[in-house]
């Protein structure tokens, strides 16, 4: 008798192992305050704050592609100075210098486009990256600018300018906003949250006794609403679904983006739904958004409503994903550029609903296949052993000999 | 090259219903068996798993040098699916890479094996990720020369020619100059792909009529050239 509850908890438990854990959680604390500190020590009197899903409480595990793949946790260093007082290339510089001058952060440090890279070896676990990303409050003027375009003005405050490389060495300035971002999520989690805090911090301190001395030491961090798990699983079934186009770095949808969707479509859905019906509440809805592909705007208005999450510019047809912190910021504009992101977008999309909801009223082994090909065989063995599974002793044989389809004419 | 006896289609056959408990031999006529039935895929490959049955009809020729054919019966292959022919029948993989196969002296269950259950891989991985798992053969006389580039691990269409008619023309002498011109002696260069060929008669064969046939898509092209200049 196929029992789509247990089905849909065996899924969650598999999520779960996606997380990080209380301990690495706390270790990345501990370092990301340790450089804070050094900064500090060496004149640079800056802020740092998490941003991404290490703020938002989405992280999930590097896909299996490559063993050495490491959590990644995006953290802000805002420095005193404003955008004025000192230049892009400058603040860089600045910071780079400051890192390099300790052997403990120069043998760790890469550099990247935007931020700088310290590399951490978890001991026994995955390892993980503090991505540090320099920046400065954003300008009055532009603050004001941006205010005056956004519905949300009040969340513009928090803007900050970062370096953007632009050419050989040389940076300009970026307007980006973090914060205010993670204010608006916050403010649409925290119905879904209340629903499990309490039970989720009672169950992370007992499981987890030996990292934690009270309840209420738990960091709020670590408690997942319905919100957080449903983001979780968009981005791992994401991760392993592009992994198999040769371009799906390039054209797979950033996490910015599957946390602007969910969370915008949270927003009009009951926070007491669980995890399962807010998946599929979700990924009903981005369906629905997928016929704007072939709906011009006042023919999907007639069908759908006054559904915004994802639109179309009326005069040029380009795509929209607006995020709600920064006016200027259009999260989909490369959709605009590369016909094949939304197309693949919306066919994952597809592909994602037919995983995790359609699975659920096949038979077991059908169910478990196709849980494999959604999250990767091996997590699935390691958190299910063989549940589901037809016959544990026939296992399904490699393809060494390859044909290639062909046609005469 | 392929011509089964009906004594040994009638082996091969029986080994292929043990293989594939869900096929039977729906009839048996002079020019050959007509199987049906479903074929349960259990493959994996790229870290995708295909777990599914199919239901199929299997043409077995018999005293004829026509390969077996397969024609998916219950609709998993879209009709718009560009390597299936209008009647149904699955276009497997060019016949060069087939025949090649079963010159090396392999028999149906090894052609479901290797050439059947692939193709219903590629597909339902193709319908998944839009991409084809292990590549697809350009159409027409393009797939041939595909086959053949393959075969001798060689990407110069120019060198591909040149291979196929010293396989055709001359005699193997690993201590000579490899024919594509590279210097090297051919046991080092081409050689090992030209070998294996070589010195099977049925593969020879199949060689020398494709030759021919790249021949005639030559001829054919300059006479256009022609018409045109």
């Amino acid at each position: 008798m196929i029992q789509k509850s247990e089905r849909q908890a065996d899924i969650l438990r598999l999520v779960e192992t996606l997380d990080i854990t209380p301990t690495m959680y706390k270790n990345a604390e501990e370092k990301y305050m340790a450089l804070a500190s050094f900064l500090e020590e060496h004149g640079i009197k800056a802020e740092i704050y998490p941003q991404g899903s290490f703020a938002l409480g989405t992280v999930v595990r590097p896909s299996a592609k490559d063993p050495n793949a490491a959590y990644d946790l995006d953290f802000i260093c805002k420095v005193p100075q404003t955008r004025d007082q000192i230049s892009p290339s400058a603040l860089r510089q600045k910071i780079e210098d400051t890192l390099k001058s300790d052997k403990r952060y120069a043998d760790r440090l890469k550099k990247c486009g935007e931020c700088f890279t310290v590399e951490y070896a978890d001991i026994g676990e995955v390892g993980f990256s503090i991505d540090v990303v320099p920046a400065t409050d954003e300008s009055s003027t532009r603050k004001l600018e941006l205010q005056r375009r956004s519905a949300r003005p009040d969340l513009i405050e928090t803007a900050i300018a970062i370096p953007r490389e632009n050419g050989e060495n040389n940076y300009r300035w970026l307007t980006n906003n973090p914060r205010g971002f993670r204010t608006w999520f916050d403010e649409i989690n925290r119905p879904f949250l209340k629903l499990v805090r309490d039970e989720q911090r009672q169950r992370i301190f007992k499981a987890n006794r030996h990292v934690f001395a009270s309840v209420d030491k738990i960091p709020e961090g670590l408690v997942r609403s319905a919100m957080q798990r449903v983001i979780q699983i968009l981005k791992y079934h994401r991760d392993c679904y592009y992994i198999h186009l040769e371009n799906g770095d390039d054209i797979k949808p950033i996490s910015a983006i599957i946390n602007t969707l969910v969370a915008d479509i949270a927003k009009s859905a009951d926070s007491k739904l669980s995890v399962y019906e807010l998946l599929e509440y979700v990924l009903n809805e981005l369906c629905i958004y997928a016929n704007r592909q072939t709906m011009k705007n006042n023919v999907f208005a007639e069908n759908y409503g006054a559904r915004s999450v994802i639109s179309k510019a009326e005069d040029t047809g380009d795509w929209r994903i607006l995020n709600p912190a920064n006016p200027e910021d259009n999260l989909a504009d490369k959709w605009n550029q590369n016909a094949q992101i939304p197309q693949v977008f919306f066919k994952w999309i597809a592909i994602c609903k037919n995983d995790l909801i359609g699975s659920l009223s096949k038979e077991d082994s059908e169910f478990r296949v196709i849980t494999e090909n959604a999250f990767g065989a091996a997590i699935v063995q390691k958190t299910w052993a063989d549940k589901y599974k037809y016959n544990p002793i026939i296992v399904p044989r490699q393809i060494t000999k390859t044909s290639k389809p062909y046609r005469e004419w | 090259m392929v011509t089964l006896s009906s004594k040994t289609a009638e082996v091969q056959i029986k080994e292929l219903l043990e293989r594939y408990p869900g096929l039977e031999v729906m009839e048996l006529k002079e020019d050959g068996f007509l199987l049906h039935g479903k074929i349960h895929v259990f493959r994996t490959a790229q870290n995708f798993t295909l777990d599914q049955t199919y239901r199929v009809e299997i043409r077995v020729p018999i005293n004829s040098e026509a390969l077996p054919t397969v024609i998916s019966t219950d609709g998993a292959i879209d009709v718009s699916y560009s390597h299936r022919y209008n009647d149904g029948t699955l276009c497997l993989e060019t016949d060069t890479a087939v025949r090649m196969r079963f010159a090396d002296g392999f028999n149906l269950t090894q052609w479901v094996d290797e050439f059947v259950e692939p193709y219903f891989f590629s597909y339902e991985y193709h319908s998944r990720y839009g991409v084809f798992p292990f590549g697809e053969r350009p159409h027409g006389i393009n797939g041939l020369l595909d086959t053949y580039q393959g075969i001798f691990e060689e990407s110069e269409l120019r060198i591909v020619f040149i291979l196929a008619r010293y396989v055709c023309e001359e005699k193997y002498r690993g201590h000579s100059d490899c024919p594509c011109g590279s210097g090297k002696k051919l046991r080092n260069c081409h050689g090992p792909a030209l070998f294996q060929i070589m010195t099977n008669p049925r593969k020879k064969a199949i060689v020398v009529r494709d030759l021919q046939t790249i021949r005639e898509e030559i001829e054919k092209y300059a006479v256009a050239r022609n018409n045109q200049g």
